[in-house]
């Protein structure tokens, strides 16, 4: 009975993931052939492949692909991925649907630092890293609305604490902005985040951190169930609640940090995602986890998709993902009839 | 046995507990009554740990609470608590398992064992059918069974349960109560807030009246629920048939 219904929730689980996979691999194959230049699906897999053994053909399709287009696409991918799970574990353990690294305000946290830094630099000439400060602001902005939402977490007041600290630092972000004259444009991609101009080192930053990150989450995940009992269920069950809620809190952050720190604040992917796996399949986190972190990669990659192709000028990703996640969130809130808040 | 000595407990300014002192007894249907906040879900609070109290002392086993680590009380004592509201779409299953946590070893799966834990207990409290569904496809009542299931899966030897059949029918009420009772036999100590006191006079091995934050009366249901005590406590009157319960009569 039991390992029945054990083994039938496991098996929607493995089919979904090959699904998500082979629509991932789908979709980065069409994303490289995508864009200005014409390239076709099948010379883009020739370069990649002919890169990978190792061949070199140094022409001009070969760095269009290699050097820009996927190292784009697969930021898309991870970051989207880093979002989604971070997106997971601040709702899951502030007991919050709502909650995610946009509402919660850590993403513009991570930004303003990420804007500071910049701005110092530009000022004084400096060459701070920028990611460890945006780290650093994440977690500040994480333990500022903590101690504004209080022992509770379980409220509107945590999103409340959320938008206005996140409209605090925005305005911040303005502030920067604005003292910076001229020279904006590295700013401005702060405020709506964007996937132009990623290179692999952008990748070397994201793939360690999210990889690492959610490996320990998901290895942790059936602590994560518990949590979103509540800390004084969990701690009934055995659970040291508040020691393991900071663990994962800092992982969302770090998560988020490191996402941001590379993209800039792309809104509501962790909202969305998370949430119609949870209604449609289950809110456990050994497969919530994973299924967010591959279709969080994947409505990323297709967000980047529309924002670089559907109109002349590129807009920012933040924008169509904000446009189509903002909505959705209005219909959540509205619609609290899962009895999930 | 849990005892509870001296104890004083205030919410801010407003005092709930001044040098409350009671013996829980081991192995028996204890029910705690009283009118609505006289402190009966406060002392369980107190007890299960969500709240700390200011003075005194509560002792499991001769062991203060805090003395027990977080593992090992959550082997001791389960608490069935009043609000499980917020709860994520799981399937009642997994949300079952979680119950099993305190007996698992971190990093392992759910053993045969564990699995057979449920299963028994899935039949006592006739849940096998809520299974694959998740817990936000279920009835208030339908919860409550499933939450009184969680809290026997976790197969320790104290529980404490507040008001957790209040939504059930009366038929689930019944059987949960008859599966408790005879869960006492072999030696579970149950603790329960309830308002039925009917129910409370069949099932109770021992009951414990509370007015205002005091101990009005302790001992066997029929030397605790008395004629004059009910109207003392509740103010209300009642006409006691021997041996059958009580009927409360409108008037006040």
């Amino acid at each position: 009975m039991i390992q029945n219904v054990m083994a039938k929730e496991k098996r929607k689980f493995n089919s979904l993931l090959v699904l998500g996979i082979l629509l991932t691999l789908l979709v980065i194959a069409i994303s490289v052939s995508l864009g200005e230049a014409d390239i076709s699906v099948k010379e883009g897999y020739t370069v990649i492949f002919d890169k990978i053994i190792g061949q070199d053909r140094s022409d001009i399709t070969e760095s269009i692909v290699w050097d820009i287009r996927l190292p784009r696409i697969l930021s898309g991918l991870l970051i989207g991925a880093g979002l989604a799970m971070s997106g997971v574990i601040f709702q899951s353990v502030l007991r919050n649907p709502l909650a995610d690294p946009y509402t919660i305000g850590v993403s513009t946290g991570a930004a303003f630092g990420a804007v500071l830094i910049i701005y110092l630099n530009m000022v004084y000439g400096l060459i701070i890293p920028v990611m460890p400060i945006a780290f650093a602001c994440a977690l500040l902005t994480l333990f500022i609305i903590l101690k504004i939402a209080g022992q509770t977490l379980h409220s509107t007041r945590l999103i409340l604490a959320g938008i206005i600290v996140g409209s605090i630092f925005s305005a911040g972000i303005s502030l920067l902005k604005s003292m910076a004259g001229e020279d904006v444009s590295a700013m401005v991609f702060w405020l709506m985040g964007r996937l132009s101009a990623k290179s692999w080192l952008d990748i070397l930053l994201l793939l360690p951190v999210i990889s690492i990150a959610g490996i320990i989450a998901i290895g942790k995940s059936d602590e994560l169930d518990v949590l979103t009992l509540g800390l004084h269920e969990a701690r009934s069950v055995g659970v040291d609640a508040n020691k393991s809620a900071k663990i994962y809190l800092v992982l969302a952050a770090l998560m988020t940090a490191v996402c941001v720190s590379t993209s800039g604040v792309i809104g509501f992917i962790g909202l969305i995602v998370p949430h119609l796996i949870r209604i449609g399949f289950t809110a456990k986190h050994k497969y919530l986890l994973p299924l967010s972190a591959v279709f969080g990669g994947l409505v990323l990659m297709v967000s980047d998709n529309i924002s670089r192709l559907l109109f002349h000028v590129e807009i920012p990703v933040g924008v169509i993902t904000t446009l189509i996640g903002g909505p959705f969130f209005i219909y959540i809130y509205m619609n609290k009839k899962g009895e999930i808040l | 046995m849990i005892s509870i000595h001296d104890l004083s407990f205030s919410y801010g300014k407003k005092l709930i507990f001044n040098g409350l002192t009671l013996d829980i007894p081991k192995g028996q249907f204890v029910s705690i009554i009283g009118p609505n906040g006289c402190g009966k879900s406060t002392l369980l609070k107190l007890i299960g740990g969500d709240i700390d109290y200011q003075q005194g002392y509560i002792s499991i086993e001769g062991k203060s609470l805090g003395e027990y680590s977080t593992i090992e009380i959550s082997k001791k004592l389960a608490f069935n608590r009043q609000n499980m509201n917020g709860l994520f779409p799981f399937t009642c299953l997994d949300y079952l398992l979680m119950g099993r946590r305190p007996h698992k070893k971190q990093f392992e799966d759910y053993t045969q064992d564990d699995f057979e834990k449920v299963e028994h207990v899935l039949k006592q409290t006739d849940t096998q059918n809520f299974l694959p569904k998740k817990l936000n496809e279920i009835s208030g009542g339908e919860l409550q069974r499933i939450n009184v299931a969680k809290s026997l899966i976790q197969d320790t030897p104290y529980l404490l349960l507040d008001e957790s059949f209040s939504a059930m029918d009366i038929y689930h009420t019944i059987g949960t109560l008859n599966l408790l009772k005879k869960l006492t036999q072999s030696g579970k100590t149950i603790v329960c807030v309830m308002h039925d006191l009917n129910l409370v006079y069949q099932f109770s091995d021992y009951v414990i009246l509370f007015k205002q934050g005091k101990i009005y009366d302790t001992g066997a249901p029929n030397d605790v629920l008395k004629e004059k005590s009910i109207k003392d406590v509740y103010g209300i009157d009642v006409d006691y048939i021997d041996n059958r319960g009580f009927i409360f009569r409108g008037e006040m």
